[in-house]
Parts: C-alpha cells; sequence; structure tokens
C-alpha cells in the first residue's frame, strides 16, 4: 500500500510543482488586477501545503519507527509554513508574495530532501529557517530607521576587508576551503556576509553615475577581494563574486565593453590560475570527462549524474532513492537529490521556481527609481541567482563543479541566513518602490504612476526620487497603519 | 540603466534555461550510457520485493527466471520468497551468469533492465488486489537454445570454446565455453568452483579466454599483403618446411615441405614460411597498421578480454616473422576470431557483437531492441572477396576438407500410381511423394594450431556458410587438442545445424 502511494504521488508531486509555477507566471501577469493575484497567491500556497501534506505522508509510512519526531517536524513546517505566509503578508504588505511563495516552496522541498537523507539535519535546518524568517522580519525596521544607506559605503568595504583578513588569519578549513571562523559554538562563513556589504559598497559608490577613473578603486578592490577568495581555495565564492561585481558595474554604467573587458580578464586570470593550481586542474578534467576515472576524480560528477539519470524524469519516489551514495549530497549536491527521489521534472520545476524568484527580483530592481535602490536590489538578486546556476549548472555537468550552497534546499546555516537577509532587503527594497507609485507627484515632472510601462518611463529620469523620501514614506506609511 | 538591468536578467533566463536542457539531455538522452556504468551502485540493486524479469532464448523459452516457493521464515511476511531457476544450466551457463554469489554475465549486464518494473502503478495496484506479483521486465536474447545446447553437446568435455555470430549483424548465435557450471547451485559449491584453477570453469573462455591465433592469423597477414600489393595474391615461393629469416628458423608443421607454391597454396596447406616471407616483405609498419584495424576493443557486453597485439617498426625479426603466422605476442578470445571471420564474411565490415534483442515490459511492449552497429572497417570489400576466396581452398582442398557439408531440401513430386497387370488396372490416381535432395554448401574456413608454452597445440578453426552469401561465421577454439584440424568437424556440425533447424530467410 505505501508503495502505491509512493507512486501515485510522484505524479502528484508534480502536479503540484506545475501548479504552483502556473499560478505564479498568472500571478505575475496579473498584478493590477487585485482579484486575481490573490486568487494565484493562494492556490500557490495551497499547493505548497499539499506538497508538504504528501510528503509528511509518505515519510510517516515509510519509517514506521519513529512516527512521533517524523509527525512533531512535519507539524513543525507546516506551522512554519503557514505562519511565514501569514507574516510576510502582514509584515510586507506590498513586497512580491510571489518571490516569498517561491522561497517557502523550496524551503520545504529543502527540508523533505533533507529528512530522507539524514533526519536530524533537518530538524537543524528547521531552527535556522526560522532564526533565518525573523531576521527577515526584523529587517524592514532596521533598515526603515537608518538613515541613508547609500552614505555608508566606506564602512562597507571595511568592514568586508576585517572580515575576510580574519578569516584568512583565523579561519579553519572544512569541506576542502579555508573559508570558515569558529566563535564559541558557531561556525560560519564570513565570505557569505562579504559579499553581502560589498554589493552595499558598489551600490552606494556607484550610485553617481560614474567614469571610467572612478570605476578604478571599486575594481583594484574587488581584485583583492577575489584574490582572498582564491587563497582560500573558495573558487565558486571568487566566481560568484566577481560575476556580481561585473553585472553591478554593467547595469551602473550601461557600457558593454566594460562588462567584454572584464569578463576576459578575468577568462585570462582563470587560465592562469588553472595552470598554476593543480586542484582546479583536476576539476576542469573531472568536469571534461568524469567517466575516464569514475573511481576517483570524476567520482563526485559521476555519482551526481547517476543520480539524475537512473531514474528518469519521474524519479525513484520518495525515500527509494540512493542519494547517500552522493558525496556532501546535503550540501551541494541536493538538487541530484531532488532529482532522484521527485524525477527529473520536478526538478525542471524548481530550477523554474528559481528562476521565478530571479525575475520577480529583477522587477524589483526595474521598479526601483533611485539608483541606489535599484543597484542594490539587482545586485542582491544578481548573487543569488548566479550562486544557483554556479551549483546547478556543476552538478549536472554543465559547467565545472565549484562547491557552494544551493539556496534555501543546501543545509547549512550561514548560508541559509544570509539568503533570507538578501532576499529580506530585495522585498523591502521591492515594496519601497511599489509604494513609490502613489507617492505625490515631485518636482516639474508630473508622471511617476506606473513605471513599468515603456512609453513612459523612456522620458522619466532615472533620479525620481532621493533614498530619504522613499525611507520618510515608508515610515509615515507603517506609522499611519 | 533600466535596459542593462533587463539585459542582464534576460541573460541569466537563458543560463537556466540551458541548465533545463542539459537535466532533459541528461535524463533523456544519454540516460543510457549513464545508467549502465559499472559504477552506478543503483544498477546492482536487487530487490526482494519484486520479481526479477525473466531471460528468454531467441525463441522466447525462458532461460532463466524466478519463481515463487514457500517459505515461512519470509522477512516480508509473505509466506513465500523468490528464488532464480536456470532452466539450462550448463550451456547457458557463462551467458545467463548467475545471481547466487553476486552477479556476472547477462544477469549483471542487464540487471537493470531485469529489476525495472514498467507500468509500476498498475502493477503495483493489481499486486495488492489480486496478489499478483510485481515483475521486472524480461529479456530477449539472441541465442536459440536448441543451437546453444547443440554446440555445448559438440563440444562435449574438451575444454574449449565455440562461438557463432551473423556476419552481417553481429548477433550472437551461440556462445560456447566449457568446462562449465550450474548457476542454479553457485552459492552453494561456490568455493570448489572458485578454486578450480585447473579447470576455471567460472571463466567464459569464448570471451574471456586469450589465446595465440597460430594460423588463423594468415586471414589478416593476407589482407594485408593484399591491400599493400594486390599482385602478392600471385607471389610464387619454394618451401623446404624450413627457412631461416635472418637468424630465426621457422617450421612448417613436422616440417612438411610444400614445394613452389603462390597464395592460394599456401593459404589452403597453411604454410608458415611463405606467410613469414610476406611478413618480411610487408615489414613490421604494415602488418602492424592492418592488425590495427582488427584489434580493437569488440565492445561486447558481457565480460571480454581485449585482444593484444604489439609489433612496432622497432621490434626484431623473429617477433615479426612470428606474429605473421599467429605466434609471437599476439593474444585473441574465441569471440574476436568470430568477429574477424565475420568481417570477412560481411565484405570488410566488423560488426559489434551483441546479445541483447530487445526487452519487453509487463504489457508485452518491446523496448531497447538492439540496432546492428557497425565496429569498423577492416578491408576493402575486393580484398574480402579475394580472402574469401582463399579461404574457400582451406575447405576444397587444404587444411579444412572436413569442414565441406551437404544440406538437405525437401522436394515433391507427383506420382501416378496407375498399374496394369495381367490385363487388370488398379489405383490410376496421383498422389505427391517426398524425397530429400542433398545440395552442397560452400564453405570458407580457416585451420589454425597454435604453439603455446604451457602444453600441447591448441587447435583452432575459424569459418563462415554458405561461402558466397554467408549466414553464419564460427569459431572454434579447443584447448590442447593438437592440430587445427581437430576443430573442425565441431564448426562444420553447428554451421550445418544452424543452417538446417535455426536459420529462416
Amino acid at each position: 500500500m505505501a508503495q502505491i502511494i509512493i507512486i501515485l504521488s510522484k505524479y502528484l508531486f508534480i502536479f503540484y510543482i506545475l501548479a504552483f509555477l502556473w499560478h505564479g507566471f498568472i500571478a505575475a501577469t496579473n498584478k493590477n488586477n487585485a482579484e486575481k493575484y490573490e486568487h494565484s497567491l493562494s492556490v500557490q500556497r495551497i499547493m505548497m501545503l499539499l506538497f508538504h501534506i504528501n510528503a509528511s505522508l509518505i515519510l510517516v509510512m515509510a519509517d514506521p519507527v519513529d512516527i512521533t519526531q517524523i509527525i512533531k517536524r512535519s507539524v513543525g513546517i507546516f506551522v512554519f509554513l503557514c505562519a511565514s505566509c501569514f507574516i510576510t503578508k502582514k509584515f510586507y504588505p506590498n513586497s512580491s508574495h510571489i518571490l516569498w511563495n517561491g522561497v517557502f516552496f523550496l524551503s520545504d522541498a529543502g527540508l523533505v530532501i533533507l529528512y530522507t537523507l539524514n533526519p536530524d539535519l533537518e530538524g537543524k535546518q528547521l531552527i535556522w529557517h526560522i532564526v533565518g524568517i525573523i531576521a527577515a522580519l526584523l529587517l524592514p525596521y532596521i533598515l526603515d530607521r537608518l538613515p541613508r544607506l547609500d552614505k555608508f559605503k566606506t564602512f562597507y568595504i571595511v568592514f568586508a576587508i576585517i572580515l575576510l583578513v580574519s578569516t584568512l588569519l583565523f579561519g579553519n578549513e572544512e569541506f576542502g576551503s579555508k573559508n570558515w571562523i569558529t566563535i564559541g559554538p558557531l561556525t560560519f562563513q564570513p565570505s557569505e556576509v562579504v559579499k553581502l556589504l560589498f554589493i552595499a559598497y558598489l551600490a552606494s559608490g556607484l550610485s553617481q553615475k560614474p567614469n571610467l577613473k572612478q570605476l578604478l578603486v571599486p575594481a583594484v578592490l574587488c581584485m583583492i577581494v577575489m584574490l582572498c577568495f582564491v587563497a582560500q581555495k573558495d573558487l565558486g565564492s571568487a566566481l560568484i563574486f566577481f560575476m556580481s561585481f561585473m553585472v553591478v558595474v554593467y547595469i551602473a554604467t550601461s557600457k558593454i565593453s566594460y562588462f567584454l573587458t572584464g569578463t576576459l580578464t578575468a577568462a585570462a586570470g582563470a587560465y592562469i590560475a588553472y595552470r598554476i593550481f593543480p586542484h582546479i586542474q583536476v576539476r576542469v578534467s573531472a568536469w571534461l570527462d568524469p567517466w575516464s576515472d569514475v573511481a576517483n576524480k570524476g567520482y563526485q560528477i559521476a555519482h551526481s549524474l547517476f543520480a539524475i539519470a537512473t531514474y528518469g524524469l519521474t524519479g525513484a519516489g520518495l525515500t527509494r532513492g540512493y542519494s547517500t551514495s552522493i558525496p556532501v549530497v546535503d550540501r551541494d549536491f541536493i538538487f541530484s537529490a531532488v532529482c532522484e527521489e521527485f524525477g527529473v521534472i520536478f526538478g525542471i520545476g524548481i530550477v523554474l521556481v528559481f528562476l521565478m524568484i530571479f525575475l520577480e527580483g529583477a522587477v524589483g530592481a526595474l521598479n526601483a527609481h533611485n539608483r541606489f535602490l535599484c543597484l542594490f536590489c539587482a545586485g542582491l538578486t544578481s548573487l543569488l541567482a548566479f550562486q544557483s546556476f554556479v551549483i546547478l549548472g556543476g552538478v549536472t555537468k554543465l559547467i565545472p563543479l565549484t562547491g557552494v550552497t544551493l539556496p534555501f534546499l543546501s543545509y547549512g546555516g550561514t548560508s541559509l541566513l544570509m539568503c533570507y537577509v538578501l532576499v529580506a532587503i530585495i522585498q523591502w527594497i521591492y515594496q519601497s518602490c511599489v509604494q513609490y507609485a502613489d507617492l505625490p507627484p515631485k518636482k516639474e515632472e508630473p508622471e511617476p504612476k506606473k513605471p513599468l510601462k515603456p512609453k513612459r518611463r523612456k522620458q522619466a529620469p532615472e533620479e525620481d526620487i532621493t533614498l530619504d523620501e522613499v525611507l520618510q514614506y515608508n515610515r509615515k506609511r507603517r506609522d499611519g497603519r | 540603466m533600466k535596459k542593462s538591468v533587463k539585459t542582464v536578467f534576460w541573460i541569466y533566463a537563458l543560463l537556466f534555461f540551458l541548465i533545463i536542457a542539459n537535466l532533459i539531455k541528461i535524463s533523456v538522452f544519454d540516460r543510457d550510457k549513464i545508467v549502465n556504468n559499472p559504477y552506478n551502485p543503483r544498477i546492482s540493486n536487487s530487490s526482494q520485493t519484486i520479481m526479477r524479469g525473466t531471460i528468454y532464448d531467441a525463441k522466447e523459452r525462458p532461460i532463466a527466471e524466478t519463481v515463487r516457493y514457500d517459505n515461512e521464515n519470509d522477512p516480508l511476511g509473505r509466506g513465500y520468497s523468490y528464488w532464480r531457476k536456470y532452466n539450462y544450466p550448463y550451456s547457458f551457463a557463462h551467458i545467463t551468469g548467475y545471481t547466487g554469489k553476486g552477479k556476472t554475465g547477462a544477469e549483471k549486464e542487464y540487471n537493470y533492465i531485469l529489476e525495472s518494473v514498467s507500468n509500476e502503478l498498475y502493477q503495483s495496484l493489481a499486486s495488492v488486489i489480486a496478489k499478483k506479483d510485481i515483475k521486472g521486465n524480461d529479456i530477449v536474447l539472441t541465442i536459440d537454445a536448441d543451437l546453444q545446447h547443440y554446440t555445448a553437446e559438440q563440444l562435449g568435455e574438451s575444454k574449449g570454446a565455440v562461438v557463432a555470430l551473423e556476419p552481417d549483424t553481429g548477433k550472437i548465435l551461440t556462445m560456447v565455453s566449457y568446462p562449465n557450471y550450474d548457476p542454479n547451485t553457485v552459492a552453494q559449491n561456490w568455493s570448489e568452483l572458485n578454486t578450480d584453477t585447473e579447470n576455471s570453469p567460472l571463466l567464459s573462455r569464448a570471451a574471456q579466454g586469450l589465446y595465440p591465433p597460430g594460423s588463423t592469423f594468415k586471414i589478416i597477414t593476407a589482407a594485408a599483403a593484399l591491400e599493400n600489393d594486390p599482385n602478392l595474391l600471385n607471389y610464387e615461393y619454394y618451401c623446404y618446411g624450413e627457412e631461416d629469416f635472418q637468424g630465426k628458423t621457422l617450421h612448417c608443421y613436422n616440417s612438411y615441405s610444400h614445394g613452389s607454391e603462390n597464395m592460394n597454396n599456401a593459404f589452403a596447406q597453411s604454410c608458415n614460411t611463405y606467410f613469414a616471407q610476406i611478413g618480411m616483405m610487408l615489414g613490421a609498419d604494415k602488418l602492424k597498421a592492418k592488425a590495427d584495424q582488427f584489434f580493437i576493443d569488440p565492445d561486447f557486453p558481457l565480460e571480454y578480454s581485449k585482444p593484444l597485439f604489439s609489433l612496432n617498426s622497432g621490434s626484431p625479426v623473429h617477433e615479426l616473422v612470428d606474429t605473421s603466422i599467429g605466434q609471437g605476442k599476439t593474444l585473441v578470445s574465441p569471440l574476436f576470431m568470430a568477429m574477424v571471420t565475420g568481417a570477412v564474411a560481411n565484405g570488410g565490415t566488423m560488426m559489434k557483437p551483441y546479445l541483447l534483442d530487445h526487452s519487453i515490459s509487463s504489457f508485452g511492449l518491446k523496448s531497447n531492441v538492439t540496432i546492428p552497429e557497425k565496429l569498423t572497417q577492416v578491408m576493402s570489400a575486393d580484398d574480402a572477396a579475394k580472402v574469401t576466396s582463399l579461404m574457400k581452398q582451406v575447405v576444397d582442398y587444404g587444411t579444412g576438407e572436413d569442414a565441406a557439408f551437404s544440406l538437405e531440401s525437401e522436394q515433391e513430386y507427383e506420382v501416378n500410381d496407375y498399374v496394369e497387370s495381367d490385363g487388370a488396372i488398379s489405383g490410376g490416381g496421383f498422389y505427391t511423394e517426398t524425397y530429400y535432395e542433398s545440395y552442397p554448401v560452400t564453405v570458407a574456413g580457416k585451420t589454425g594450431t597454435a604453439e603455446n608454452s604451457g602444453g600441447d597445440d591448441h587447435a583452432w578453426f575459424v569459418a563462415f556458410a554458405p561461402a558466397d552469401d554467408p549466414h553464419i561465421a564460427v569459431a572454434v577454439l579447443l584447448e590442447n587438442a593438437g592440430k587445427g584440424s581437430k576443430a573442425v568437424p565441431i564448426a562444420r556440425n553447428v554451421m550445418k545445424y544452424y543452417l538446417s533447424e535455426c536459420y529462416e530467410e
């Protein structure tokens, strides 16, 4: 009987995620139609909860030994999901709920798969989720009260460099990278924070349209930070960091030539690094041909591909996979485990959920009529997007593998917390700028409405409003409620 | 600025669609290759909850099947367990392999198909409602059990192997090795089977055994000669029974002098000095170039040994001389020699040998149908025809005369039983009578007597028939049996049996 439910659920899971995506699409295209928008969001939430209940049912049946623990956890997650939906609705009324739903769906899928891999990790991860959502809850209050975020660029970069140097000095090595710091019982990765600080630095530094000279200082600093990452053998972070830098510079200057020059320089740098460091050569050769040395060099990537391909499009069924044979499956390779148990169609759905999240982030950046906010939002979204791409492409042998975590799915405290912080900032910017739509018209230009319409946008200056005004308005609104 | 934001995120969207395209590529197009990698821990998995699929012969007779037996101590509490039953225990031993102690053979190679459950939802429902077994997919092999059984009988209790394949497809028709074992009782007899180094019954001699090819290698030497200089076919040489090649003295069998001969006679009589002379004239480079075309990885689905050939321009003369007549460091398996013979029969195209015809899902649908695949072109069709005519003469008047056989075809004719005797007429009706008309089948072949340091010579015979429209290519190897002609009758009988009993147009 349990087997029948597991097999039947394979198709149900695919249905949930497809319905979730479809209603995400409907909601995204009907933002002006409040009724349709709300309805689609509700359907998304229902799909998410159905997914959770269905998965929990299977977990309870598959392992009848420790039923109370499973039920406790499942109910805990259920409460967490409902509470999160409620909290975000209440405290971020004008944020992108499509984005929030995406985040919670990914979190739930991650928790379910973590339970099948290692029930203990799932418990810890749930606590980090709760910490993350509390942080996300507090952030808008803090951000609304902080004056002029765009004026602290020196502070951001100094703090970032202090963190990096201290990692180099006091860091300890885990998973092949020397980028962990232990303070008391806590182990965390400063590189996650450094990325956020650097984006903040860039966004504030480039909030006045820069010329080539003014780009020189950020570029040199970027180089230094990247070298620090390379020295810590944290290639994934170096890559993500570099791409985010290039994206912010490109958006700030709109000059494709800068982007190409930077990319070519980086390619040259990557080639030099490839020639110097043997561990990079090993990775590249494992990527080019994992099959010639499955037992050693190609082990990770080959086992990831075995997991993805063996059970094909519909997967093995929850709890029926062999994902524990993949190394570091709970962190870097969690996507392979998802593909194995839920099937590749579901895996493609997960990729699309990520895409949905990032496109919503892009909408936030597009709506922001303040250079700093636009750059900040685009930079942070780009950070998350490229990180997801690096690891998704890595485990599917599209690009060489560099070990980074998959946002919201992988096990890992700091990285999960930082993902929540990033999303909270993106959402804060998103809702600040949506609210801007009903601000009283300023200056001579009386056309602040519907910034997305291309006709109007052409005439509207980029800098419609200062950050102070946005913040003041946010505060006023909140107090008035 | 806004435009740049859009550009950037369109690029991200593109990157994510690349991931999706790659996922589809992995899980749909590259799937077979990835799944069947021997390192994949999922393919060797064996489940007690499902009934393993059946292995059928070419005519869908079960060779290995899983059956229920009552078991009160069943760990799953069903009151029964599954048992793997092998219906042709000895003759198919090296084909099916066993499941009792790890897995080998087809059981190992096609484990994933045998353990995969098709129409899983339907089967699970049927098992709950109708208490039916959840059954893995069945596979159908290319081997006809009748032929396999007959071949095993022919080989009898001589150590050796027989491999036959269809030249134009690479389909394995029969593959028998002796000594063999009973897969039903492998687990019980494990220590005995595993420690018997003298007979090594677990070894599939047909695919894993490596032997010097002896004179059967002259097929390759002749092909090299004909490609480089077609006139060598008429090259005249006087054989004294032995010859000195720059210090290396070479004998013909029993130092028999073949006298004056061209390639036709020399091939038919398997003259060593003649082909050593040809090898000397070609040189190591040209011989190696031709041999390299033949000596490729057979890419056979079951466990096999790759053929070995080592010769290069720096090799000493005695090695070149030895290699030209199939001695030296060359080592081949009977399967590989069958492929070489099949390539000659197939106009110079070597096909990839295969064992799995197709698999059958629970609803009786065919899948995994093997499509014959070309492995390599070893010589031109012209040269193949010339080598074929050389090989025909081996059977016409040479060392393989015993391989000639006739087939009988059923003929009918009408009889009128009208009889007139003593003025009385009886009968007067027409009826048909059948009679058998025998007609000769032309066979092309080559014998080989492989010297080996470990004991008596190995006897080889490779052949295909009918020579002008080949349906079967066969290689026979008898360990320590002496002269190559000992292997000839087995090959003849197998070919005859196949053409008369199994082959259908």
